[in-house]
């Protein structure tokens, strides 16, 4: 275990941004070995960043501000980063959430994480504040702390197209546009311009430390155990196997064979989840959407579109290119605007689940999200739940109106007003009202948002939560540990329900397990779409799948064609260890403990594993009836969940489960429990000795 | 899960279903390999294909997808890995199904290599790929298949390499074989993709069998291959034609049934491919009940045809063959089915008794058919048959029609026709002629592993366990 597995870079650079200093340290192999890298690595830095507080705060997980200097924000590699293996390019965030609170842990591609790889380093840890606005560049042998460029911060683009300016085309850029500037808690951080670490508003983070951009030129090259066995074009190699899978994957094939990602990108998903009466709809009522409608949103007619042009890009050694970049046109065929997407999420999110079907104001939307740094999944979890507090205020008579629905009301009239003076007076107010299907209010709903213009842009920028409450409808936010659900309604896939339950950072489809798709992408007949029993152990095997793609660096896609046996040839390759499958998925238990417990130390508890409950209480219709989540039975799967992964039924991890998994070197049990003020629980009863 | 997708796919689910079922019981498939594609009929742009996954043997409405010929849509992420290959295939003029599955023989033959030649022809390299064909050596195959294009492939599964030399094998062929992988197949029909698929692998099934019972099967296939089928088997096979099937002239609903069940248990007992064979019932003195196939999966036509004894020039040799029997005999009942055991089984036992001459140049080779006493048999090991039966009667494909009859006189209505099948016939009901057809590929069966078991084990030779009663 003294020996660091190769593929690392062996150390970890430390930056200070209220000092502006930085140095390197060396990246203990335990952790190396123990987390491997990523999501894996990012957590336990977290953890001991918040461990090394301990001094200042009894309990620093619950005392710190996600929004003070104390919150560090993390970023790591992994081995595969940067090498042959297919897909590699994704990289990890991790901090304290702002917007749930718990723990805050994101993924993103492109290029910048392997760049800043290459400047030697396996992981940034960026703690404090900047007294100014600061730009840091990294480079293999250096890092600086320089101005700002002289352009519009609030504009990814116009940053990034500064910093490549002054540094050289060949730079990666990593900034936050004009939301999280504003601390808004839905914020995302950019990279390589339209790349996001989108979710649990690392954004305001980033933007809280007066950081502009995070600018990587890096040199240093990826040293791997078997690089002749990483060859592409090594019939015998794992990495020619992993192609030859890609290349037959009906999802990840190329276009011309007729793969989806490839062929339409992500947004080709959307008529088949509609067609499966899983595409969410009007903030979560049903799923039910008029299939002519959905035609005119999805990946075919993206690429058909007579407004929008699209042309295909990839991340950092991905094969299968379901980057969309596109140019959004006038009548004319003038650019209006360009930029990267519409994803699925995005096309779900503020197209169906707004009841807008109409490409070109998703697009433009889109584009605002990329441009100002918005995760479009909580943007529009949120405008989707402005538009039915909005829906139930105004149908409600002025004089019974609650306070909450007054200030909403009273918002949205700022809001519509000020729209249409921004339209040059040109129609009345209420065209811009924040409506199931009002188009026309959904680009200058994300720019308020962005900005967090006025009464209505600041609650919209944190998020769905705070804005239902703020305005007296708590129930209308589809979130859970405060961050929006995507768009699986979760009636009608229930181990994908059990994701958005109990993933660490909140209502989330991939962390805790990306399992919605796969009933019919992968066609298993007997897939527990609608059927508690086993349902839980189904959620807690994908968590551990793309925990380990998370902890690998590789894209979830790729998990649709290369299993994960495969992906663990291809790093034993590179790192030369011996890993199996099944040691992947040791190491994704160890790091769902650790973000487990990371979560119990900021004051959760087994009931923010928990759906809204408009999913247990309004059934939906589908093909086979009427669907719902029936509490009891969801109270059940999730204790079987816990108890799968040696956790109590109050999803505390058992101290024999911490013992196991090597995590009090990390997180020490007897300092769990001090700073909880509660003893861990212990082994659990043997089954068959229990009694009644 | 449905969901709207599966009220799509409402009009053409039955027959997929229906289908897939049959794959299942013939074991075409494991519990989520292989394919089935269909055009819609009012759709040109549009084929239905089963999912990524799905169990064929159990398909569930949303297990069918709609796929675009023209473009990717939605139906891409659900559909099969290899709908891109079966979008080409069906691209084929005239061509409005196609099916892949995983047959066991027809995949077990493709175990063979250039240098080897048991059960492939080599046919030469295509890109450094090695080309073979699989001849047939039974007279279904021979004149219903011809021979089945086998590639090898770099990648075997779903890949672009697929998708372009699978469509073009099957512009000129009715099935291809991907070697280690199975057959695909197309046709005008699923029904006609699924009688291809059985004759594919009974064929395979024959050839295997034979090959083990050391029968030069390479020399008869080689001639089939460079001279033709009517070359060898002189007397040409009906082709399949699911148009005539739906049709029952008899109002006897019982009859309908017993005729329906028959194939039914024909087709899942695996002694014939639907779609080949034949049964018949005399009724008069003139006129017969006849089936135009021995074998059909549950929820698929049949069809009952009230025939003339009388010979008719245009009938092909299996109805001109129920006809003399019902002229020439008391017999009442008769079935013909392609039993690849037991045709191979006939197959290795004449090569035994008259030299391989008999079979790769059978004009060279007389029979004689004749001595009551000392005629071709099969004997059957297995205490049930030797009880129902302690010899077979045996003729080789070109055998007179007389001769047959003769066998089935002498031996209880059963007689092992190399080459062809078998011909059981009872003189009271159907049932009779079912017993022999069923009992023929068990015969065959254990007399071969025997045979197998003596050769590579030092087992007992077959004549050790052969009876010696008549």
């Amino acid at each position: 275990m003294s020996q660091l597995p190769l593929g690392t870079m062996g150390r970890l650079l430390e930056v200070d941004l209220a000092a502006r200093t930085s140095r390197t340290l060396p990246l203990d192999a335990g952790l190396a070995h123990a987390f491997l890298g990523g999501r894996g690595l990012g957590t336990a830095l977290l953890v001991r960043h918040f461990l090394g507080l301990r001094d200042r705060y009894p309990n620093p997980f619950l005392a710190v501000d996600p929004l003070a200097a104390d919150n560090p924000l993390i970023l790591t590699t992994s081995p595969a980063n940067g090498t042959p293996v297919p897909t590699s390019a994704r990289f990890h965030a991790n901090f304290k959430s702002p917007l749930s609170g718990g723990i805050g842990s994101t993924n993103s591609g492109g290029r910048w994480g392997v760049e800043f790889k290459r400047t030697g380093h396996d992981a940034l840890i960026l703690t404090g504040r900047s007294a100014d606005p600061v730009v840091l560049f990294i480079d293999a042998g250096s890092v600086r702390f320089d101005p700002p460029p002289k352009v519009d911060l609030d504009d990814v683009e116009a940053v990034t197209e500064g910093l490549e300016k002054r540094y050289g085309r060949g730079v990666r850029v990593m900034t936050v546009g004009a939301a999280g500037r504003r601390l808004a808690r839905i914020a995302a951080i950019m990279n390589d311009r339209g790349r996001a670490l989108g979710r649990g508003g690392g954004g305001a983070v980033f933007g809280a430390k007066n950081l502009v951009a995070i600018v990587v030129a890096g040199s240093v090259p990826v040293e791997t155990a078997e690089p002749e066995a990483l060859q592409p074009r090594n019939m015998a190699g794992s990495v020619y196997k992993a192609h030859a899978k890609l290349r037959v994957g009906k999802l990840t094939k190329p276009p011309e064979q007729f793969g989806i990602l490839p062929s339409m990108g992500t947004a080709g998903l959307l008529g088949m989840l509609s067609q499966y009466d899983e595409l969410i709809h009007c903030n979560f009522r049903d799923t039910a959407h008029v299939p002519e409608r959905i035609e005119r949103i999805g990946g075919e007619a993206l690429a058909e579109h007579p407004a929008i042009s699209v042309r295909r890009r990839a991340c950092f050694q991905c094969p299968i290119g379901c980057t969309r970049e596109t140019e959004l046109h006038d009548a004319g065929g003038a650019v209006i605007d360009k930029g990267e997407g519409p994803e699925f999420e995005t096309v779900a999110m503020l197209g169906a689940n707004l009841d807008i079907y109409d490409l070109e104001p998703v697009t433009e939307a889109n584009y605002l999200c990329n441009r100002f740094g918005l995760d479009t999944i909580s943007a529009g979890g949120t405008i989707g739940a402005l538009m039915e507090v909005y829906e139930l205020a105004r149908s409600t008579p002025p004089e019974s109106r609650s306070d909450g629905e007054r200030a909403l009301m009273a918002d949205v009239e700022v809001f519509t007003a000020a729209c249409a003076r921004a339209a040059g007076g040109a129609g009345d107010a209420g065209a811009f009202a924040p409506a199931f299907g009002n188009a026309r209010a959904l680009v200058p709903l994300v720019r308020a948002m962005a900005f967090a213009e006025g009464g209505l842009g600041r609650a919209l920028a944190d998020g769905s939560v705070r804005l239902a409450e703020r305005y007296g409808h708590p129930e209308s936010a589809m979130a859970v540990k405060g961050m929006e659900i995507p768009a699986y309604d979760p009636r009608v896939t229930w181990t994908q329900a059990m994701a958005y339950m109990t993933t660490a950072r909140g209502g989330c489809h991939l962390q805790g397990g990306y399992s919605a798709p796969i009933a019919f992408c992968a066609g298993y007949g007997e897939f527990p779409g609608i059927k508690s029993e086993g349902a839980a152990l189904v959620a807690r095997n994908f968590a551990y799948q793309n925990t380990a793609y998370d902890v690998m660096g590789v894209c979830a896609f790729a998990g649709f064609s290369v299993t994960l046996d495969e992906y663990a040839n291809m790093l034993n390759d590179v790192t030369g260890l011996g890993l199996k499958a099944s040691d992947l998925e040791s190491v994704s238990r160890r790091v769902l403990t650790l973000e487990r417990l990371f979560n119990l130390l900021c004051g959760f508890s087994a009931d923010r594993d928990w759906l809204p409950e408009r999913f247990y209480r309004e059934a939906i219709p589908v093909e086979e009836g009427m669907v719902v989540c029936p509490a009891d039975e969801f109270r059940a799967m999730r204790a079987e969940y816990y108890e799968s992964l040696g956790w109590d039924e109050g999803g505390v991890p058992r101290t024999d489960a911490i013992a196991e998994l090597g995590l009090e070197g990390v997180l020490p049990a007897p300092e769990t429990e001090r700073m909880l003020g509660v003893a861990l629980p212990g082994p659990a009863a043997a089954r068959l000795g229990r009694t009644a | 899960m449905s969901g709207r997708a599966a009220a799509a796919a409402a009009h053409v689910y039955p027959l997929l279903r229906d289908t897939g079922r049959a794959i299942m019981f013939t074991r075409g498939n494991n519990t989520h390999s292989g394919n089935l594609a269909l055009r819609d009929a009012s759709d040109r742009d549009t084929f239905h294909i089963t999912a990524s996954g799905s169990q064929l043997g159990a398909l569930v409405p949303s297990d069918v997808v709609p796929v675009r010929f023209s473009r990717v849509s939605w139906g891409d992420a659900r559909a099969s890995t290899e709908s891109t290959i079966h979008r080409k295939i069906l691209s084929i003029p005239g061509v409005e199904a196609s099916i892949h599955a995983h047959y066991l023989s027809a995949i077990s033959v493709t175990f063979d290599a250039k240098g080897a030649g048991n059960f492939l022809v080599y046919e030469g390299d295509e890109s450094g790929t090695e080309e073979y064909s699989f001849v047939p050596v039974d007279r279904t195959g021979a004149w219903l298949l011809s021979r089945v294009p086998s590639g090898t492939y770099r990648e075997p599964v779903g890949s672009k390499e697929m998708e372009t030399r699978i469509p073009r094998y099957l512009a000129g062929s009715r099935a291809t074989l991907v070697k280690g992988h199975g057959p695909f197949v197309r046709g005008a029909s699923l029904q006609e993709c699924l009688h291809v698929l059985g004759l594919v692998d009974a064929s395979a099934a024959l050839l295997q069998a034979a090959r083990l019972r050391g029968v030069d099967t390479p020399a008869i296939a080689r001639r089939l291959r460079h001279e033709g089928a009517a070359a060898v088997y002189p007397m040409p096979v009906r082709p399949f034609d699911v148009g005539e099937f739906g049709v029952y002239e008899t109002r006897d609903e019982t009859t309908i049934r017993a005729f329906r069940e028959r194939a039914v248990f024909n087709f899942v007992q695996g002694v014939c491919p639907y779609g080949t064979g034949s049964m018949s019932e005399k009724i008069t003195e003139r006129e017969m009940l006849y089936c135009p196939t021995a074998a059909a999966p549950e929820g698929f036509e049949v069809a009952i045809r009230r025939l003339s004894i009388e010979p008719d020039e245009t009938d092909d040799w299996e109805l001109m063959f129920h006809k003399a029997l019902y002229r020439d005999s008391n017999h009442k009942a008769c079935i013909i089915t392609q039993s690849p055991l037991a045709s191979a089984e006939a197959l290795a036992v004449l090569a035994e008794r008259h030299g391989m001459d008999a079979l790769v140049r059978p004009e060279s080779v007389v029979i004689d058919y004749a001595d009551r006493v000392d005629h071709p048999v099969v004997k059957p090991i297995d205490a049930e048959a030797v009880y129902l039966n302690p010899r077979v009667g045996l003729c080789r494909w070109d055998a007179p029609v007389a001769a047959i009859l003769d066998m089935l006189r002498w031996h209880k209505g059963a007689c092992f026709v190399a080459g062809v099948g078998v011909v059981g016939a009872g003189k009271i009901t159907l049932e009779q002629a079912a017993h022999h057809v069923s009992s023929g590929e068990s015969i065959a069966r254990f007399r071969q592993t025997v045979h197998l078991t003596h050769l590579l084990s030092g087992g007992p030779p077959l004549s050790h366990f052969e009876p010696t009663t008549q």
